[in-house]
């Protein structure tokens, strides 16, 4: 899937999760600007999973791993390279 | 009086209750007052409660000194106000938190929230602890921290008007701070720093005192049995793995899984705390600077927080299966744990 495709569908993944955000700069704070946290964080994860069909390990789902939306879509586009 | 002011404030090193993200927010980046916190918050204890709000069975963990750290931490003054004497002196409470914060006290007590976060008129409450530490006149807002705005610790901003409704609802009952420590009442807590001098020299014989019971999982309270003596079916030190375990399997079998993270986001607090805590001690010659034994205790804490995220993936999928590895995860946590911790008690034992 072309990194194109995949910011797309996580967009649509993020606004699912959480309605509340607007315009998504993938490159911006996930914490500071979007005020994710740590199970935010895990319910955007598990429906990532189930939009890519695709599986994150229990490792993971830290919050530590991902500091912009750009950093998850970069993990989805590893597990279906 | 000023337009505006902000008490200085950072964003807390632990969060998981709010009398500890009050104090780390004031102190943790203060010189002196790690001299106190890292002699202290070793020891964990937890015991079974009904939850305040739903009645529901709940198992409350907590580091010592737990939400006394307020009043007993040498590097802040405390002081206890009626909600007699704040209308005495001060006519009502948004000029007594304007007066308080611009004599330097940050302003602590139980307000109800639901009144605060609820635009719309509301048949409940919510009372839960604030944290204030500025105000500004011409936005008529007072600066906050809490964990009930986003879900997580932050820092935000509430309305005169808001927090005034919310002070007001507030009856002696409501008041869970002033009902558990001070034989019952209605007031606020006003706290300052005093960090200027070096009251409290880091205590070598308290963290290996400390240790020695965490890792025997004796009674610490006992020590304590003075000033409260309420709880007599406490669990103690590496203990509370298992009582943790015990009752997540309990809300895993149950009809309606129904997870409370709060004690394992007190574990993990516990072991991020315990991280550099070993760092402090080796930075300042209790212990030889050993990356080995750093990089090790960091999987302890990797682990701890790993099994939180894993629960909280669980609640949100019901992949009760999932349950076998958070198990594997508390159980390496705590081997590991043990054996760095005996390891670095026989070095502070033998200098």
């Amino acid at each position: 899937m072309e990194k194109e495709q995949i910011v797309k569908k996580l967009e649509e993944v993020i606004h699912d999760v959480m309605p509340e955000i607007g315009d998504i700069n993938m490159s911006a704070s996930i914490t500071n600007e979007y005020g994710v946290n740590s199970v935010s964080l895990i319910r955007l994860i598990v429906a990532a999973e189930s939009k890519f069909d695709v599986s994150f390990t229990d490792y993971e789902l830290a919050l530590s791993g991902y500091d912009t939306f750009g950093d998850l879509a970069a993990t989805v586009a590893e597990k279906l390279a | 009086m000023a337009d505006m002011k902000k008490l200085p404030v950072t964003y807390p090193m632990i969060t998981s209750w709010q009398w500890h993200a009050t104090l780390f927010s004031i102190l943790s980046d203060d010189e002196n007052a790690k001299k106190w916190i890292f002699s202290n918050y070793i020891q964990l204890r937890c015991y079974n409660i009904q939850e305040i709000f739903t009645g529901d069975d709940m198992l409350l963990m907590d580091m010592m000194p737990g939400s006394s750290s307020l009043k007993q931490c040498p590097y802040l003054i405390f002081s206890l106000l009626t909600k007699a004497q704040i209308e005495s002196y001060c006519g009502n409470i948004i000029d007594f938190i304007i007066k308080t914060i611009d004599l330097n006290g940050y302003v602590y007590g139980v307000f109800d929230e639901a009144k605060i976060l609820c635009d719309a008129e509301v048949d409940y409450k919510f009372p839960h602890e604030l944290f204030i530490y500025g105000y500004n006149r011409d936005e008529e807002v007072f600066y906050v921290g809490d964990f009930t705005f986003q879900d997580h610790y932050s820092y935000n901003t509430v309305s005169f008007s808001d927090l005034e409704r919310g002070y007001e609802v507030i009856t002696e009952q409501d008041d869970h701070v002033f009902k558990d420590d001070h034989k019952g009442g209605r007031g606020l807590y006003v706290v300052m720093k005093n960090t200027e001098h070096p009251t409290y020299e880091l205590d070598i014989e308290l963290v290996k005192e400390n240790l020695r019971e965490y890792l025997n999982s004796q009674d610490t309270k006992n020590h304590f049995r003075m000033l409260r003596n309420r709880f007599n079916d406490t669990t103690f030190g590496i203990k509370v793995y298992d009582k943790v375990l015990s009752q997540i399997d309990k809300q895993l079998h149950a009809e309606e899984p129904d997870f409370d993270i709060r004690a394992l986001h007190v574990m993990y607090d516990h072991k991020v705390l315990m991280y550099e805590r070993i760092k402090y001690l080796m930075n300042h010659g209790f212990l030889k600077y050993n990356q080995e034994t750093l990089d090790e205790y960091h999987t302890v804490v990797v682990n701890m927080l790993t099994a939180r995220n894993l629960l909280v993936r669980i609640s949100i999928t019901g992949e009760i299966e999932s349950s076998v590895r958070f198990k594997t995860y508390l159980d390496a946590a705590k081997e590991k744990e043990i054996g760095i911790l005996f390891k670095i008690l026989a070095e502070l034992e033998d200098n």
